[in-house]
């Protein structure tokens, strides 16, 4: 796991490799667009796709946990993908298990469970715009919100996409960090989910390869 | 005389009903009569246009007649009888009526009705009511018989089971969807007979085996109809001056004027739709006469366009029509005088078979036109004649085993009546695609359809097919099985975006590749015309009429042919006679200045040897192979040879590849005399060493796309109500990264692998062409300036490059041409 700082409004913000930003400053992870889950909702629409995946995005979260020590961990949108099943239980077993870790939960379009399921869990349900200056948390990057130039916004929703061409056809899209004048846009944190190619304009782009965050 | 008069009934009204029409049956159809009549099943081969609908249809009407106490009074319940299997549509149409007259004219009480996609709902209520008696249908319409409760009944009292264009079918997955459909009605009506219609493949008695599953005793009926067949070559006026390269052919298209207004109706075909797009502008510009009289049809276009176009080349109301394979199959086009190819059509098959579209009448000649589109296609125009007058023609091969239909099938049967496994299987192993299918496939599909896989690997809340406690399989999920119901058949679309025009109206559909290159206002050519893009917006790419007449034309991916095995002997054959300084026909003729320049500054190659030549340029050290087998063939050669010189010493090299050769270009010499030395042809490990030698993951995800659609792992919504089904979309590539990671046995991934090995490597053909290499003479040369063979590969596009750097390195290279620089921060 390698990550790659970046600083903004003089905070310190680390682009980590495994998908989500560590703030130095209030000690908190960032991750967005889990969308834990998912693997068993195909299973009830009759797909076959292992929840070995809800397992496996957990430890990856806990691995980010004991490496960076994070005392709260926001989710940005996009939690748990669909309606409830057996993954449901999964997740909030393991919230229950990292006591020492605040959840904060900014809502996304996925978030559809009935609100007592999240208030019977450790997760905290917040507004969908949680400030926590200097930054706005949303799960929809929001447009409007940036005139002004005085808030800078963190968000996700979008599962960018970074396309790189080499010589002789070579391509490949993959995920990236995308970071403008005010905003920053998370790439999707759960395995099972794709990737939308997203066009350059003037935004710097970090791309996860492997193990190593890139700036392109 | 005295023979009619003691002749039974059943036989003379036939006869009678052709007398009528001043019509003599053909010997081959008096053949296959009898055969029927004697219960027998087989494969009959006739071209389109010889009466080959009747030549079936008559002895099913005959054994009716000879069986049935009281055949002309309409009755209850006498059921289906007569099964029709088409591949297409149109088709489907076109049989319909040619049953009907001959059915209404012997006053036969039968009803005979059609079941396809575009069936009206109301007589698809009134099928599901009650069976026609003759019912012509589609596999895929087939299939969704099979998934309903109760099929068994429907089909009891068939007794004849004809599928047309067999050919057509066998070699693709539609023709496995075929052989289950027949596993299963073979089961339930053990006696119906079964005959295939085949035009000519090199494979008939194969194709007999797959239709009726094997061991069969069925037998195959020859139609001795031999059509005459006369091939033109157009040639410049001055025969030196055919380019080397190219692919477009416009330079020759004034030569095409008096054919094109000396017939009524001319077919003009071209190998890609970009090609056909092209053609049609140029043929505009040349001739402005043919404004109003001319289409273009090609499988991109709206399809109701494309119905007009068909319905008004039936109606013999066009002039010229230019179409890429859309138009190879398909209802008889009788008004069609003549046939033009632009470029190397690739198989003796296919030719013979657009040749056949013109002259459809009774002893007319079929006519074409080959337009070779640079010098070495005039060889292959020669080497194809040669094909044709001894008879060589390509084989279909079927598929072995595919478990992407087989979980299809085995999800239809469920949500019908549910199937005991052992009992399925039996029938299943009938086929000749699944004879061999193995215990652990089976149980495989079993359990993929039931827990989803390996019990350890968790898959709680799956549910498609359960056991009840009889041990019946049964889709109990009513949801699931609406949805599978919606999803049979492996016919499966490009991902693709529409085109309509701002104002409304719907043009076709592109790709998004190609629209990926354009700028709102930039104009580009599409359905003949030129259109000015507008904007994208939610999967529509809208546009609208553009008064510039230049831009881009649009291009689609894929549907590349290579050369056949069959031509490239022959090509290689012409390439010795030319080395002999023998040059025997026109086409010849015109390329002989490219050949003797190709020998006076290298070689020509004889039969038994392989030329290979070596020079230098300012581009770096070029090496150039030609082993004539291929594109898709090189494309696999060429990334082995790479690999296997790049273990000798460390070397990259970019590839280019045609049908004749492949080029691999470095910037230092590579160790070419020693790499052969150490077996660079070698045939062992030659698996493992393909493996290595490409991004095979990248080859096999390609093909998972159509195999995920096929055993419903994608579903891609019902018509306009996409939106609840949302929580289930991935795309098929993402479905192929966690399955991999997930479920490590996962046989519809090793399927994708090898139908990439298979297909698209088709790594026998890299066997035989490297064990052919092995007994051939190796000749290297160092010509002083690129070569007639090397210069078309040259200038081909397609530059692939061998690599085997891990990603990370891979994207920071691909980063350094973005000239940006690096900071990495490590912890």
């Amino acid at each position: 796991m390698r990550h790659q700082k970046i600083i903004i409004k003089e905070q310190h913000l680390l682009l980590i490799s495994e998908k989500a930003i560590y703030w130095v400053e209030e000690k908190c992870l960032i991750l967005s667009d889990t969308h834990y889950g998912k693997a068993g909702t195909f299973q009830q629409g009759g797909i076959p796709v292992s929840s070995d995946i809800t397992y496996h995005d957990l430890k990856r979260l806990e691995k980010l946990i004991s490496t960076y020590q994070p005392t709260e961990v926001f989710f940005l949108g996009d939690l748990f993908h669909s309606h409830e099943n057996t993954e449901w239980r999964i997740l909030s077993d393991w919230l229950k298990k990292n006591k020492n870790v605040v959840f904060r939960l900014i809502p996304g379009n996925h978030d559809i469970l009935p609100k007592e399921l999240y208030e019977q869990s450790r997760l905290l349900l917040e507004d969908k715009n949680y400030i926590r200056k200097p930054f706005l948390f949303t799960h929809h990057p929001s447009e409007n919100i940036h005139s002004d130039g005085s808030v800078f916004s963190i968000s996700g929703h979008i599962h960018p996409g970074f396309q790189l061409s080499g010589l002789g056809r070579q391509q490949v899209t993959l995920p990236c960090f995308v970071v403008t004048e005010n905003s920053i846009i998370l790439p999707a944190f759960g395995r099972f989910t794709g990737l939308h190619r997203i066009q350059r304009e003037k935004e710097d782009i970090f791309v996860v390869a492997d193990d190593e965050v890139i700036q392109v | 005389m005295q023979e009619y008069m003691h002749m039974e009934n059943y036989r003379k009204v036939i006869l009678d009903w052709f007398a009528s029409r001043n019509w003599e049956p053909f010997p081959y159809q008096l053949e296959i009569w009898e055969k029927f009549l004697r219960g027998e099943s087989g494969i009959l081969n006739a071209p389109t246009g010889s009466g080959k609908t009747l030549a079936l249809y008559v002895p099913a009407l005959m054994k009716y007649l000879r069986d049935d106490k009281n055949p002309y009074k309409e009755k209850k319940g006498r059921g289906l009888r007569v099964l029709w299997i088409t591949p297409l549509r149109a088709l489907a149409k076109d049989t319909e009526q040619a049953l009907h007259k001959i059915t209404d004219e012997l006053k036969i009480p039968w009803e005979i009705l059609r079941r396809t996609g575009d069936t009206s709902q109301s007589v698809k209520q009134r099928i599901n009511r009650k069976m026609p008696q003759v019912l012509i249908t589609t596999p895929e319409s087939l299939h969704l018989f099979l998934s309903k409760k109760n099929h068994d009944v429907k089909f009891s009292n068939l007794d004849t089971i004809v599928v047309d264009e067999w050919h057509e079918l066998l070699g693709s997955k539609r023709g496995v969807l075929t052989e289950l459909g027949l596993s299963r009605l073979k089961y339930i009506c053990p006696k119906a007979q079964i005959w295939g219609i085949s035009a000519t493949i090199g494979n008939l008695n194969q194709a007999k085996d797959v239709l009726l599953g094997s061991p069969n005793n069925g037998s195959i009926i020859k139609a001795e109809i031999t059509k005459k067949l006369e091939v033109h070559t157009i040639l410049p006026k001055n025969t030196g001056s055919f380019s080397w390269a190219g692919h477009i052919g416009i330079s020759l298209i004034k030569e095409l004027k008096d054919i094109i207004f000396n017939s009524s109706s001319t077919l003009l075909f071209t190998n890609t739709r970009a090609q056909a797009e092209i053609w049609y502008q140029a043929l505009l510009d040349t001739f402005p006469d043919l404004a109003g009289q001319m289409a273009l049809h090609h499988g991109s276009l709206d399809s109701d366009v494309r119905q007009w176009v068909e319905d008004a080349i039936h109606a013999g109301s066009l002039k010229l029509v230019v179409s890429t394979s859309s138009l190879d199959l398909g209802v008889d086009f009788s008004p069609v005088e003549c046939v033009i190819q632009i470029g190397s059509p690739k198989g003796v098959a296919r030719f013979v078979q657009r040749a056949g579209r013109s002259g459809h009448k009774p002893g007319a000649t079929s006519k074409i036109y080959f337009v070779p589109t640079h010098a070495m296609e005039l060889v292959e125009s020669a080497a194809l004649q040669d094909a044709m007058a001894k008879n060589f023609i390509e084989e279909r091969e079927p598929y072995e085993n595919p478990l992407d239909v087989l979980t299809q099938y085995v999800n239809t049967i469920a949500a019908g009546d549910g199937f005991y496994p052992d009992e399925l299987k039996r029938e299943i192993k009938t086929s000749y695609t699944y004879r061999n299918l193995s215990d652990e496939d089976w149980n495989w599909v079993l359990q993929f359809v039931t827990t989803g896989g390996k019990a350890l690997k968790r898959y709680e809340d799956y549910q498609k097919v359960s056991i009840d406690d009889d041990g019946l399989y049964v889709m109990t999920n009513k949801k699931i099985s609406r949805r599978h119901k919606f999803s049979i058949g492996t016919i499966v679309a490009d991902p693709a975006l529409k085109v309509r025009f701002i104002t409304g109206g719907y043009v076709g559909t592109v790709e998004e590749s190609f629209i990926a290159k354009l700028k709102p206002g930039d104009t580009f050519l599409f359905a003949g015309r030129w259109l000015e893009y507008i904007r994208l917006k939610e999967l529509t790419v809208y546009v609208r009429k553009s008064k510039k007449n230049k831009g881009l034309v649009s291009r689609w991916m894929g549907g590349r042919m290579q050369l056949s095995t069959h031509l490239s002997d022959m090509i290689r054959k012409k390439i010795e006679e030319a080395e002999r300084d023998e040059f025997d026909s026109h086409e010849m003729q015109a390329a002989k200045e490219m050949l003797v320049t190709q020998k006076k500054w290298s070689a020509l190659p004889l039969h038994n040897q392989m030329l290979i030549e070596k020079f230098k340029t300012r581009e770096g050290w070029h090496v150039y192979f030609y082993p004539v087998a291929g594109r898709m063939t090189h494309e696999g050669l060429a990334s082995l040879i790479a690999w296997r010189i790049s273990q000798i010493q460390p070397i990259s090299f970019s590839m280019a590849m045609n049908d004749y050769g492949f080029e691999l270009l470095s910037d230092q010499e590579p160790p070419l005399e020693k790499a052969i030395e150490l077996g660079l042809f070698n045939t062992e490990h030659l698996s493992d060493d393909i493996m290595s030698s490409i991004n095979a993951s990248d080859l096999a995800k390609r093909h998972f796309r159509e195999i995920a659609r096929i055993a419903g792992l994608v579903f891609s919504g019902f018509p306009g109500q996409n939106i609840s089904n949302k929580h289930l979309q991935s795309s098929s590539e993402l479905l192929f990264e966690v399955l991999q990671e997930y479920d490590t046995d996962n046989r519809l991934i090793s399927q994708s692998y090898s139908e990439a090995m298979n297909f698209q490597l088709d790594e026998k053909r890299i066997r035989k062409t490297l064990e052919y290499i092995n007994s051939q003479e190796i000749i290297i040369t160092n010509p002083e300036r690129m070569t007639p063979f090397a210069f078309p590969i040259m200038v081909d596009r397609l530059r692939a490059r061998l690599s085997s750097e891990k990603l990370a390195d891979r994207v920071k290279r691909m980063k350094e041409s973005l000239e940006k620089k690096v900071l990495v921060t490590k912890r």
